[in-house]
């Protein structure tokens, strides 16, 4: 681990709260990037980063250090989107009165549904951005954990508590259902 | 023309730079053979880029200081939790203490059971009253020590065969109490990512004890039969490891025997080609079956014994033991492992959820009839879903009320 981040949480679990204040300064626009990109919404990607450094910060104390705590805290901020992602399927759910399995992802939250969406975004990023919400969440996490953040199967394993195997099958399943979507869209 | 999912897995390998550098000279040669797989491999490699260029985002300035004044509103909140989780955290000398006197209990409790109470309906008082000899009396050997002592490692859901935790041989219906597990109820299913946090608390706030029962199959006569089946009904869900002489052959046998049940049965291709090459000594399998009655279950076993007992005689084996266990809720997620598959995926849970959940499978005629699929038994390797497992997930309906969902795991026990 990051003997500067090791620093800071040792101060930080004696009572120095302004040392997770420098934690979070750290990491946050890489997380809210990473969580920005899976949701797709801003006011949700904040919601759910601030509830993991909240989560962080009151389980500092069991953070063992044998991984990186940015491995730590992308799990945590992963684990929240995927509670996020099922209270919205349950509201959407209640609101249509469907509760059957087909209940879709709440696309009228998605931001690049939105008309205004293709005038603030280039349409590269639109296109992209479009395909990637057309994906299932698990294969739009190893594209971004993968293609943004650069990360070695090793590590995604970790972040997603998945065998490495899997991790290998999520991401050429998401590349060739990427490849078909942005094929689909006449580059 | 569409290249082949080998070849398409090895190009996807290379855009994610994780290949090694035979591997990439075999992409290499690839590459220069074929046009298709030039073009696909343009087309990922353009995706990757994009995706790594599009604008990164970022909060604003401020959002550290609103997590601290979150925080800072919060405290008390914080100090009650860390207080309450304080409370059940179990100091690691306290925890050797409490496994020490675990194992001083379960000796203690040996010993009185030997010398007590000729009425207690215990199974040695079964073995006694059927006229055969009472094994002789044993210390427990440190195998079975180191079962009855809480641990506060999880225990493996689904145990392969592992030299290191063979246990001597058993009296029947030896009821061992394994570490704490978690009743369904009362847990909360922990996120398919698996948090640290939930998982933790809710283990150390459980109560409530599951019991591992060992059974030997020459002992299950009627009576512990019955004993069985109530033991099996306490839970939908159970793990049933059994440890026998040749894998490959009880298979077979129990196909036999299912299938007079009416279960209709698909083989995955690794386990059958185990099957046809006959290596049943060293390949163990899992035979997951949902919609079966404890009754059933208990008949099949007693009926599987049965057709081994002539071979038995003929060359007495070590007796095939079987050992139970009641599959937890949030082990569940193991169980996806031994098949490959991703749980999030899947049209419906392995835990068949009540009808009215979001996530229920829905129910759709024609799909009545009771299925079952036998696989090579290695947890925790990855495999792709085969055909044979698909058709099987996808085949299934709504389980009915009262039955039980199992996996049989057949591991070969050690002469």
């Amino acid at each position: 681990m990051n003997p500067d981040d090791h620093r800071l949480i040792a101060d930080c679990l004696q009572g120095r709260t302004a040392a997770f204040g420098e934690l979070v300064r750290r990491y946050q626009d890489r997380l809210y990037n990473c969580v920005y990109r899976l949701v797709d919404n801003e006011e949700d990607a904040q919601d759910i980063i601030q509830e993991a450094f909240l989560n962080a910060y009151q389980s500092l104390d069991r953070f063992k250090g044998d991984s990186q705590f940015f491995t730590w805290l992308y799990r945590i901020a992963f684990n929240a989107s995927i509670s996020l992602r099922r209270k919205h399927r349950a509201a959407l759910a209640l609101k249509t009165g469907r509760m059957d399995a087909g209940v879709s992802e709440p696309l009228d939250a998605s931001e690049s549904s939105r008309p205004e969406f293709a005038l603030e975004k280039s349409e590269q990023e639109r296109r992209i951005q479009q395909a990637l919400q057309r994906l299932s969440p698990e294969h739009r996490m190893v594209l971004i954990l993968k293609d943004m953040e650069g990360q070695k199967y090793e590590t995604m394993a970790e972040i997603l508590q998945v065998p490495i195997g899997t991790v290998r099958s999520r991401l050429h399943r998401a590349r060739m259902e990427m490849r078909e979507l942005l094929q689909r869209e006449g580059e | 023309m569409m290249v082949p999912e080998r070849i398409s897995r090895i190009l996807t390998a290379y855009v994610d730079g994780e290949l090694d550098a035979r591997q990439r000279k075999v992409v290499a040669r690839l590459l220069r053979r074929s046009s298709e797989a030039r073009k696909l491999l343009q087309g990922l490699q353009s995706d990757a880029d994009q995706l790594h260029s599009l604008p990164a985002q970022a909060l604003p300035l401020d959002f550290s200081e609103q997590v601290l004044r979150t925080i800072a509103n919060h405290k008390p909140e914080f100090a009650r939790r860390a207080a309450e989780v304080a409370r059940f955290r179990i100091p690691t000398w306290l925890g050797l203490a409490t496994a020490a006197a675990a194992v001083l209990l379960v000796v203690g409790l040996r010993a009185y059971l030997t010398v007590t109470t000729l009425d207690r309906q215990e199974p040695r008082q079964l073995l006694a009253r059927n006229g055969r000899p009472l094994p002789p009396e044993d210390e427990p050997s440190s195998d079975e020590v180191a079962a009855a002592a809480p641990t506060a490692a999880g225990r493996e859901l689904l145990p392969g065969p592992s030299p290191a935790r063979e246990p001597t041989p058993l009296p029947p219906a030896e009821i061992v109490r394994a570490e704490k597990r978690q009743p369904e109820s009362a847990v909360k299913p922990p996120p398919i990512l698996g948090s640290q946090i939930s998982g933790k608390d809710a283990r150390l706030r459980d109560p409530e004890e599951r019991a591992v029962l060992v059974y030997r199959l020459s002992d299950l006569d009627l009576a512990t039969g019955k004993q069985l089946e109530s033991q099996l009904q306490k839970w939908s869900a159970h793990v049933l490891d059994l440890r026998c002489m040749n894998p490959v052959a009880e298979v077979e046998r129990l196909k036999t025997a299912l299938g007079a049940r009416g279960i209709q049965f698909s083989i995955e291709p690794d386990a059958l080609a185990a099957l046809k090459l006959g290596i049943g000594k060293t390949t163990s399998f899992a035979l997951y079956f949902e919609e079966i009655t404890a009754e059933e279950i208990v008949a099949v076993l007693r009926q599987f014994h049965a057709t081994n007992a002539e071979r038995q005689r003929i060359s007495p084996a070590r007796p095939e033991t079987l050992m139970v266990n009641a599959m937890a809720r949030d082990e569940e997620q193991r169980l996806w492992h031994l098949f490959g598959v991703d749980p999030v995926r899947s049209a419906a849970g392995l835990a068949s959820p009540s009808v009215g959940t979001e996530d229920a499978p829905r129910l759709e005629s024609g799909k009545s009839k009771r299925r079952a699929i036998v696989v090579a038994y290695s947890p925790g390797r990855s495999r792709p879903v085969s055909a044979e497992l698909k058709r099987f997930l996808d085949g299934r309906g709504a389980r009915r009320s009262g039955t039980l969902q199992i996996v049989l795991v057949l591991s070969a026990a050690k002469s």
